[in-house]
């Protein structure tokens, strides 16, 4: 079982976000900085981990969202919580930068 | 991503075509402005608009709090597929006046 084509739109454009999001604050739109996308599953998940070198950020950066959608900003982290059953940056002492990491359940027959 | 613009009834219209993301929505955004400071209300065409990203909707999204504060109309004709998706993912889509095509406009 595959995802739809409307699931599909919209994971890219999840990640999509994540990684202007990552251009434009993490690396403040340096053209040389690097993003590693890995791409796993587990039982119940596609996993989706972006990797950077910028500088470590809390997930209060992915928390907030605007109140209205007219207000400026918090549009992209809005779209990613909203495609994604999970955002959240994954923190280790051995790895300089952010791993974001989205989690979507895989289409119900791989469960 | 290209751009062209038209006049219908007494509306610019603002033609997308092909894909607006944080690569290029800057230049839509001061085609956009400019249209709104002649003072006549803007039709975003979406017709042939394959994607659009929150850098993109942002653009429309200042575009429209312009045309509010000068009493004008922002509307968006014909969009469709994955932007139509982007407008529902943000819920802009029950913000922004939307019509199935440029023609439909009302006078």
């Amino acid at each position: 079982m595959a995802y739809s084509e409307k699931e599909t739109n919209a994971i890219v454009l999840a990640i999509d976000e994540a990684s202007s999001n990552i251009m434009r604050y993490g690396y403040k739109n340096c053209i040389d900085g690097e993003i590693m996308i890995e791409i796993s599953t587990d039982h119940q998940h596609a996993i989706f981990r972006l990797h950077d070198h910028a500088q470590q950020v809390t997930d209060d950066c992915i928390k907030a969202t605007p109140s209205s959608p007219l207000e400026p900003g918090g549009l992209g982290i809005l779209i990613m919580q909203e495609v994604m059953d999970s955002v959240r940056f994954v923190h280790t002492d051995n790895c300089p930068g952010n791993i974001l990491e989205m989690r979507i359940n895989l289409p119900k027959e791989n469960h | 991503m290209s751009f062209k613009c038209s006049e219908h009834l007494n509306y610019n219209v603002l033609h997308l075509t092909g894909e607006v993301d944080l690569s290029n929505s800057s230049e839509v955004r001061k085609r956009l402005l400019e249209l709104l400071e002649e003072s006549k209300g803007v039709i975003v065409d979406f017709s042939e608009l394959d994607y659009i990203d929150s850098s993109g909707m942002a653009t429309l999204v200042e575009g429209l709090n312009l045309a509010k504060k000068n009493s004008l109309a922002l509307v968006i004709a014909a969009a469709n597929g994955a932007p139509l998706q982007v407008l529902e993912l943000t819920r802009l889509n029950q913000v922004f006046t939307m019509i199935d095509s440029v023609e439909d406009i009302e006078e």
